[in-house]
């Protein structure tokens, strides 16, 4: 078998048992060591196969032989693409050549056999089924977070009950230490027979109730941060009373007097005729001379229906 | 005249500023809470014409003007050589609302401040009135969350030809280009830049161009929008006070604004174009598409209220609040007349 070692240093786990192993996606190990000194600046080449490497793809190599800790790798990258279930397909034929279909993607990316044509057909399987990647995703997200909504749930049952016979214990401790304070005190004053007295305080002892296991009432399910937002809803739905939406109502003049020309009628109307045209200085303020036209002219046209009524 | 005086008892102060001393008080025939106004005599440069300058204006200006969205002035009287101004009441303005860092705005919350404004100065342009000095200081918002234009210390009448205005206007963050290039002649879009720059405080809740002097604010403007050339600005050389810039590109609205929606983003690029003739007018502006897509505005009563009225009655809060207020005022003042109503401590 050939030995783990670092194709860097060259130095083995037989040599020095306590290097730390590590793999990126040629396949070739290297020590930690190596890699701090190799890939100080973050990314290069690896020292055997000069394939670019990036210093945070490198990961802990779990397995003896480099090659399966890269087809874990490669499988678990993969099949975040190819997410399927068997639902997604008509028949169980189907399916199982989509698997087939995997496997052989696999393969070949980890043997090194038509990477690029492989690559290829993993792109194009990514554009065509982009929807149903997304949808699956979001799904096994769901159910995922389900089952943790789960386990949550459960364990804030067991410790609920957990509570629930402490509780129960020390209550019947206290009534217990009560009983025989009680004896005691009795003991001391009392003028009957000291055995009576005791007989009566076994039997008292005695009836007091083992506590049985109460019907566990469903603890409080903490649903909402302490603000009142419920932390198990994706999408957050605020709903807040709308107002209408905004609609521009032109405003007018009372002018009470004939109507006036607009702005833009006022040089298919002739007003412009006889006025001078703004100097350049004016046009650059932003002045328009037309602006001063219409003030006129609703100046002019204004208050001529007006009669007076008294009122000034 | 002097009935009238009594016909408001006050309440209590609620702030002063270089010109006038504000206090809430109670129309004792109506029970309306109201805002008094009242005017310091001032200097006798400022007393020169029998009344203060800016008070007159804005007596002049707004006893014609009735809408939703600019502030009522119910009254005026005098009293002794007093002069005073009665108001709607307003719980605070925009200014407040903008730093208060509890409030978090949604998108309908912006729109519908924006809407607010708008229509308001859709009026006010109607009716040939620059307001000249906008602001999230001047644009005063009550509980019910409507929104109204105040302060016309420098509103004035346009539309008229060789009339010329000063260009030393509006509080320097929100003054436009063209003012700060020294146009005389200018029109309604200086509003518009200076709306367009509080939507775009609205979004980012910290001025947007936060000038240190004239030509500091131009910079500002120019690093972050595009230096002008003849070609976007046409006549731009021309301005009594060009200055020529390096020439800047501009950086895309979207990197700025990360989290506004296109549509806004078209609303905020065309209300902030260098050149004054590109800008929408408020009318043109209501139409985009921003305004009637979803999400709708918010209804008023959904509007936030800054945390220093939602209390019951946080005294000594409110006064510091008022304290800071009137400094950033005084320091933000940069280079405006020293004809100036202080206004702002109506809430």
């Amino acid at each position: 078998m050939e030995e783990l070692a670092c194709v860097r240093c060259m130095s083995s786990k037989f040599r020095n048992p306590n290097l730390v192993f590590s793999f990126n996606v040629c396949g070739h190990t290297m020590c930690a060591n190596c890699i701090e000194v190799a890939f100080m600046k973050g990314s290069g080449p690896c020292p055997k196969c000069l394939i670019p490497l990036r210093r945070n793809g490198f990961k802990l190599q779990q397995f003896e032989d480099a090659s399966v800790d890269v087809e874990v790798e490669t499988r678990k990258r993969i099949l975040q693409d190819f997410n399927k279930t068997e639902d997604d397909f008509e028949s169980l034929d189907d399916y199982n050549d989509y698997l087939i279909e995997i496997e052989d993607i696999i393969y070949n990316l980890v043997r090194n056999i038509n990477v690029v044509e492989t690559k290829e057909r993993i792109d194009q399987y990514k554009r065509e089924n982009k929807e149903i990647i997304m949808r699956n995703r979001m799904k096994s997200k769901r159910e995922e977070q389900a089952l943790d909504d789960l386990i949550e749930e459960e364990k804030m049952h067991t410790q609920y009950k957990r509570d629930e016979v402490l509780r129960d214990e020390a209550e019947q401790r206290t009534k217990k230490l009560r009983v025989d304070s009680e004896l005691i005190d009795s003991l001391a004053r009392s003028n009957s027979d000291a055995r009576d007295i005791v007989n009566t305080y076994t039997h008292k002892k005695e009836e007091i109730p083992v506590p049985k296991p109460k019907p566990i009432s469903k603890p409080i399910n903490f649903t909402k941060f302490s603000t009142g937002v419920k932390f198990n809803q994706s999408s957050i739905a605020i709903s807040i009373k709308e107002g209408p939406l905004f609609k521009y109502e032109p405003v007018s003049h009372q002018l009470n007097g004939p109507s006036c020309p607009d702005i833009t009628q006022l040089d298919s109307l002739g007003y412009m005729k006889y006025i001078r045209r703004e100097s350049s200085q004016e046009l650059a303020g932003g002045f328009l001379i037309k602006t001063s036209c219409l003030h006129y002219v609703q100046e002019c046209v204004s208050a001529l229906y007006e009669r007076k009524t008294g009122k000034v | 005249m002097d009935s009238k005086s009594k016909k408001y008892e006050i309440i209590e102060f609620l702030g002063e500023g270089q010109f006038a001393t504000v206090y809430k008080a109670k129309d004792s025939v109506t029970g309306n809470i109201v805002a008094v106004k009242k005017i310091k005599i001032g200097t006798v440069e400022d007393a020169k014409d029998g009344v203060n300058r800016t008070a007159l204006r804005e007596i002049k200006l707004l006893i014609e003007l009735d809408h939703e969205n600019i502030i009522a002035l119910f009254d005026v009287f005098g009293h002794l050589s007093n002069i005073s101004l009665v108001y709607d009441f307003m719980d605070t303005d925009l200014e407040v609302i903008i730093k208060d860092s509890s409030i978090v705005f949604t998108q309908s919350h912006i729109k519908a401040y924006t809407i607010m404004t708008l229509k308001g100065l859709e009026y006010l342009h109607m009716n040939w009135i620059l307001h000249r000095d906008l602001k999230p200081n001047n644009l005063l918002v009550n509980k019910k969350g409507i929104l109204k234009i105040a302060d016309f210390g420098l509103a004035k009448r346009f539309g008229t030809p060789d009339r010329l205005h000063t260009h030393r206007v509006v509080t320097r963050f929100y003054r436009a280009p063209e003012l700060l290039f020294g146009a005389r002649a200018y029109g309604p879009a200086v509003d518009i830049w200076a709306t367009g720059c509080i939507v775009a405080e609205l979004l980012l809740r910290v001025p947007f161009l936060p000038g240190e002097s004239d030509l500091d604010q131009l910079t500002k403007i120019f690093t972050t929008l595009g230096s002008p050339n003849e070609e976007t600005w046409p006549g731009v050389a021309k301005l009594s006070d060009y200055v020529v810039f390096k020439k800047f590109p501009a950086i895309p609205l979207r990197e700025i604004f990360t989290a506004a929606p296109n549509e806004l983003l078209d609303v905020i690029g065309g209300m902030l174009s260098v050149n004054p003739l590109a800008r929408p007018t408020c009318s043109e502006a209501l139409q985009m598409p921003y305004f009637s897509n979803r999400p709708p505005p918010s209804l008023g009563s959904q509007l936030p209220i800054p945390s220093c009225i939602r209390d019951s009655n946080p005294e000594d809060q409110d006064q510091d609040a008022k304290g800071q207020k009137r400094k950033f005022t005084d320091y933000s003042e940069g280079g405006t007349q020293p004809k100036r109503l202080v206004f702002d401590n109506f809430a």
